[in-house]
């Protein structure tokens, strides 16, 4: 009967330490999803700027570069810009669906919305201001993302594991 | 088959063309307008603050709500730039844009300069869709007239703007290079500075130009003369509007090498196109063995006379 319970108090503690560790890697992909976003802002800034490819081509060719949802945002705005819609409308909507699998938090996605609104209406010199604007304030959000992961990471992992120390000796 | 050919035959209407480069909320309004309307239809035009206006055959226009606002004009832009103003500068500092089918629409508003000599649109305040029309046919009416053998001779077709100059220089070309009216097919060039020719929207013609033809779109006439004699081979060079002395040079350089030159130029009459200085020196070179007057009355593409190289009245027609 010990055993037992003294098996159920381990498998309490490394579930607490699971649930600490899914809290943490959700940290972790907020970071790798920024960088994502950097390196497709990065590839349009470049297609937009320098050889001015209209930007349902540029979205498209950046979609076969990029990763994740970064690339399903890339090719399904790509797709919806074969529409009748407007460039800002598309985007939201685009940013919207990916919403519920995204890590990013609203800080994060607020440049991303506003880059929306501001891209196709302007020459090739404003373009590269708006992507340089993006990519800073992204960047911003990144080196905070950053460090909350190092640190949440460790925080939620050790809070996780205690939890689950600190049930299991309530039921011993 | 280009697309306003396929508006032409009724495949397709212009409306079909059209409308995906209209604001949704004027769209709709479109939408509804009787099918028979747009047979007639040759502009429609957008202005901030105004209601849309149909423009019809003869200038008649059609009032029509809603107001056209800002928001909807740029709404329009958007549409016409496929969401990238940037990749259209140059065609925009023309102030208009090409759309599949041919159609053209121009461009009104403020525009600024941003340091580079080219200038760019900054706020629009009015549209005009022109609605292109593949006209075929006028042609054959002066085929015979023009030619001698197998082919066209070198023509200059002369008129007052709106006369069909630029209509019946390519229903020409079409006829060279298929083969129609008695000739043969030749291996056409078509320097389209201001793409009103062929309408071409991203290099491909909205217009039938014929099977031989090869068009070179938004190219400077002198360039692209040049360019068309050294690398396309052409047996027949048209080209729309001749000007200045540059012109008349690139013209000769063509004559010289052997080729057929077809154009066009502004002029009420003969007489004040042979007074222009560089024109005179080509009929002095001999280079156009043709002057066909075109007038507008009763109809654009009305021929009012034909003459040969030594002034010689071939025919006086249309009157």
């Amino acid at each position: 009967m010990i055993a037992l319970r003294i098996a159920l108090s381990l498998v309490i503690a490394l579930a607490g330490y699971q649930i600490g560790s899914l809290v943490a890697d959700r940290q972790r992909r907020r970071v790798l999803e920024i960088d994502a976003w950097q390196a497709l802002l990065h590839v349009l800034a470049s297609d937009v700027s320098y050889t001015a490819l209209p930007l349902g081509q540029a979205l498209d060719s950046a979609s076969r570069q990029a990763k994740g949802l970064v690339q399903e945002f890339s090719a399904g705005l790509a797709r919806r810009l074969e529409g009748h819609v407007l460039l800002s409308d598309a985007w939201q909507a685009e940013l919207e669906r990916l919403r519920p699998r995204s890590c990013l938090t609203p800080d994060d996605v607020a440049p991303l919305l506003e880059l929306g609104e501001q891209l196709g209406r302007f020459g090739r010199d404003e373009h590269r201001g708006f992507f340089l604007r993006c990519q800073e304030r992204i960047g911003i959000q990144r080196r905070a993302a950053a460090d909350e992961s190092v640190r949440g990471g460790r925080m939620w992992r050790t809070l996780g594991a205690v939890a689950g120390v600190a049930l299991a000796l309530v039921l011993l | 088959m280009p697309a306003a050919a396929r508006a032409e035959q009724g495949t397709e209407t212009p409306w079909a063309q059209i409308r995906p480069y209209v604001a949704e909320r004027l769209a709709l309004a479109l939408d509804r307008l009787e099918p028979s309307l747009w047979q007639d239809a040759r502009e429609v035009r957008l202005r901030a603050g105004r209601e849309i206006r149909l423009v019809g055959a003869g200038g008649r226009d059609r009032v029509l709500g809603p107001t056209v606002t800002a928001q909807d004009l740029e709404h329009c832009l958007e549409h016409l730039t496929g969401h990238s103003r940037y990749a259209w500068e140059e065609q925009l500092a023309q102030g208009f844009l090409t759309i599949p089918g041919g159609h053209r629409v121009g461009i009104a508003g403020s525009w600024s300069a941003p340091g580079n000599g080219s200038r760019a649109v900054r706020h629009v305040g009015g549209l005009n869709y022109r609605i292109a029309r593949a006209v075929t046919g006028p042609a054959a009416s002066i085929a015979r007239r023009i030619s001698l053998g197998e082919g066209p001779l070198p023509t200059i077709l002369v008129g007052p703007p709106g006369c069909g100059k630029t209509t019946l220089l390519r229903d020409i070309v079409r006829a060279a290079s298929d083969g129609l009216y008695g000739w043969r097919g030749h291996q056409v060039s078509l320097v389209d500075e201001r793409s009103e020719i062929a309408a071409s929207h991203l290099g491909i013609p909205g217009h039938d130009v014929g099977a031989r033809t090869d068009v070179l779109d938004g190219m400077p006439k002198t360039v692209g003369m040049r360019m068309a004699l050294r690398a396309l081979g052409p047996e027949l060079l048209a080209t729309d509007e001749l000007g200045g002395e540059d012109d008349a040079e690139a013209v000769l350089d063509c004559a010289y090498a052997g080729v057929t030159v077809l154009a066009t130029a502004h002029a009420a009459s003969l007489e004040e196109l042979h007074h222009r200085p560089s024109i005179a020196r080509l009929m002095g070179e001999g280079v156009f063995r043709r002057e066909v007057l075109l007038g507008g009355q009763p109809r654009p593409g009305t021929v009012l006379r034909v003459t040969d190289e030594s002034g010689r009245v071939l025919e006086a027609l249309g009157r």
